[in-house]
């Protein structure tokens, strides 16, 4: 149910819509990588500083964690293939002979196919995303202004908060 | 709208504060436990860590009182060390690279009791049956069967067929009780015919006629026919003499054959088995050969892949945690280096109650990169029970063909008691050890281990009656030695035990073996001619009782031959007529 609130809070909140957009593409990138990892502390770093609705990104990298549960054996083949892609197998030699990169774990297979899938899959879900937060607001955010029921509850509460914080 | 969120970075650095202090904390706790499990996680026995320390700055880092727990004994650590220290080259270490200048292991211990029990997993106790039942086949050799106990549970051939004949013998000595007293009558008739003879002498005297002449002939042919049916009894009784003497001889014959038999027969079943020899070194060593042959193999193994991981192409991780590891692919490096690297290293073995030094030197997860074998060296003198100890070791792989040896050299070892199981103990043991292993290709096992026992004095734990007879077989053996051929391969090692020690006793053992094999053939021999011996008894009883009867019979058949051959001669009708005519001749004056 909190999770449910948290969406629905951050949805009619007045956050511009990249802001949660972002947030579930960042939860989603880090959801998907191996969680010690020089990359997942990367997106933590990201997602600190940059202004984005942080529920949003936990709640995203916790439901995109389970799903990468599911995945990983396909990172494991994508990143194989990835790193063992001819074309690509210099830039990957020429990384792996400069200092510390190779703590980054960017040659594990798991590491680079759940980077690879979800650096991918990023960018369209971050427009989709964009666009359905919008049409969201448009079409259905005048319910909790107008039904008394979803205005009693703790959600519209939220939502006031929400609303005033910005 | 703000696009970064600068307090943002306030709240990462207070994380990463909190976490690094964290880090910095707990970093040695978290070692410790990580170190604990993925050891014991190798090693596939409970090991325990006192402490890890670690000096971040400097790369440098401790391990202290390191214990391996035995998995059957969680009291008892198969290996400890006191200490472990090392540092880390940092700059290898920025291309993922553990380099170690300098180890130092120190109080390197086998075998020590436990302060605590270790949690071990229970396991099925191996049954060790095997060492008993040779010493019980060694012992049935020395053992040595009654004669008069055998007999009593063996049936024998020679008294089945001396009863036979028993019964056969008892009808005969029946027949001829009959026979003998119907030949004393014999005597009687001899008697009446001698009394006849006398009065026809008295009568051919008197002859005046010719009818006197025929009534006396009458009386002749009478007396002739007469003598002529006992004649032919008599002979008829001589012919089943003879029948029956041969009845006794074939008895007499079947008794020396069923004798011939008996001995032959329970000498083969009872008798002490001289082939072969004793495999005493196989006893008292096989065991134990074969125990530290299992636990070098284990640890062989154990260190083994550690010295090739370097050379897979691609690190296969199983999947372990709740996540996928994956794999690490590796890529072609402009100054190739091992993973892993102990360029040198100093350790220090408590074994025979001795500190025994050791270095160890270019230990490599990729030899044919790093292009130096890795060597392992213990030495010490003078210890508590040894005059000299020295054990190197070389793992080579840098070739195609990887050839890992091990050679020790013990002079002067004080060692334990050797002992066969209620049998006997070689106690006060001093000897040399030498021995030279090698494995090809990490498979193939081959060399040996040479034990030379230069004192030991062997003592009898028997106390029944084959005591006695096992100090003969070991007495004044001070000297020996036991070599033990390795070869096959590593998973299935092929052990062979041969030991001066086996000729030794074998020696002894086949002496005794042969004098007691004697004397039970003479009791055998003595028990079953015994029994022979009643029955062909009773047979040439019976064969004397026969005789006596056929001399008897000789006697009258000639008394009666003579009777004939004298009425023939002197009352026959011819011998009648002469006379007639040489009385009628002298009447007439011629």
């Amino acid at each position: 149910m909190n999770y449910i609130i948290k969406v629905l809070s951050a949805l009619n909140s007045n956050q511009a819509p990249w802001q949660i957009s972002l947030a579930v593409v960042l939860g989603m990138v880090l959801g998907f990588l191996p969680f010690f990892n020089f990359f997942s502390f990367l997106v933590i770093f990201l997602a600190f500083i940059i202004n984005i609705n942080i529920s949003m990104f936990i709640l995203s990298s916790a439901v995109f964690a389970g799903l990468g549960l599911i995945l990983d054996p396909v990172f494991d083949k994508v990143g194989l293939w990835i790193l063992t892609f001819n074309p690509l197998v210099p830039l990957w030699t020429y990384l792996y002979n400069i200092p510390y990169v190779q703590w980054t774990g960017y040659n594990n297979t798991v590491v680079m196919g759940s980077l690879f899938i979800s650096l991918l899959l990023a960018f369209p879900l971050f427009f989709i995303l964009n666009k359905l937060i919008v049409k969201y607001r448009e079409k259905l955010g005048w319910i909790f202004e107008r039904i008394p029921i979803l205005k009693g509850l703790k959600l519209f509460k939220f939502w006031e908060i929400t609303k005033g914080n910005n | 709208m703000k696009i970064f969120r600068w307090q943002g970075v306030v709240v990462l650095v207070v994380l990463a504060v909190l976490i690094g202090g964290f880090f910095i904390f707990f970093f040695d706790s978290l070692m410790k436990v990580i170190l604990e499990k993925s050891l014991g996680a190798a090693l596939q026995r409970p090991v325990e860590i006192q402490k890890f320390q670690s000096k971040i700055s400097s790369l440098q880092f401790g391990i202290y009182n390191i214990q391996i727990a035995d998995k059957k004994d969680p009291f008892k650590n198969i290996a400890q060390i006191d200490k472990l220290e090392f540092n880390l080259d940092g700059k290898k270490l920025a291309f993922k690279k553990y380099n170690i200048e300098n180890l130092s292991i120190e109080g390197i211990k086998f075998n020590t009791k436990r302060k605590k029990p270790a949690f071990v997993k229970e396991e099925k106790k191996e049954e060790e049956k095997k060492s008993k039942l040779s010493i019980k086949s060694f012992s049935e050799k020395l053992k040595v069967p009654s004669a008069k106990e055998i007999l009593k549970r063996e049936k024998l051939k020679t008294v089945e067929v001396g009863k036979e004949y028993q019964e056969k013998l008892k009808k005969m000595q029946e027949k001829w009780k009959k026979q003998y007293a119907e030949i004393q009558k014999e005597k009687e008739d001899i008697k009446k015919i001698q009394e006849e003879i006398n009065f026809l002498k008295k009568k051919v005297k008197k002859i005046k006629s010719i009818d006197d002449i025929k009534k006396i002939t009458s009386t002749t042919k009478q007396l002739q026919k007469e003598i002529k049916q006992k004649l032919a009894k008599i002979k008829a009784l001589k012919k089943e003499i003879e029948n029956d003497k041969k009845v006794l001889q074939k008895a007499y014959a079947d008794l020396q054959e069923a004798y011939k038999y008996d001995l032959k027969h329970l000498k083969e079943k009872y008798s002490l088995n001289m082939e072969g020899g004793v495999n005493l070194a196989g006893l008292i060593f096989g065991d134990q050969v074969k125990n530290y042959l299992d636990k070098a193999i284990s640890v062989y193994k154990t260190i083994s892949p550690y010295l090739k991981k370097g050379e897979e192409k691609q690190k296969e991780i199983e999947q372990k945690n709740y996540r996928l590891e994956g794999k690490y692919v590796k890529y072609k490096e402009l100054h190739p280096y091992p993973d892993i690297v102990v360029e040198e290293g100093k350790l220090s073995l408590v074994a025979f109650n001795s500190n025994i030094s050791g270095t160890l030197k270019d230990f490599s997860d990729n030899q044919k990169i790093y292009g130096k074998p890795f060597q392992l060296t213990f030495s010490s003198e003078n210890g508590s029970l040894f005059k000299k100890f020295y054990f190197h070791s070389v793992f080579d792989r840098t070739k195609k063909i990887s050839i890992d040896s091990f050679k020790t050299k013990i002079d002067d070892l004080k060692s334990k008691d050797y002992e066969i199981k209620n049998f006997v103990k070689f106690t006060n043991n001093k000897l040399a050890v030498r021995s030279d292993i090698n494995v090809k290709n990490e498979k193939e096992l081959s060399g040996y281990i040479k034990l030379i026992f230069e004192k030991t004095e062997p003592v009898v734990i028997r106390q029944d009656s084959s005591g006695e007879i096992i100090k003969k077989l070991f007495e004044g053996i001070n000297k020996f030695y036991v070599g033990i051929n390795l070869s096959g391969e590593i998973d299935k090692p092929s052990i062979k035990i041969q030991s001066d020690l086996d000729e030794m006793v074998s020696k002894r053992l086949r002496k005794l073996i042969k004098a007691k094999i004697d004397k039970f053939n003479k009791e055998l021999n003595n028990q079953i001619a015994k029994q022979k011996e009643q029955y062909t008894k009773e047979i040439k009883k019976y064969q004397a009782e026969i005789d006596r009867y056929k001399n008897q019979l000789k006697q009258y058949e000639n008394k009666y031959k003579s009777i004939l051959k004298d009425i023939k001669e002197k009352y026959g009708e011819k011998a009648l007529k002469n006379q007639i005519k040489k009385k009628l001749f002298k009447s007439f004056g011629f």
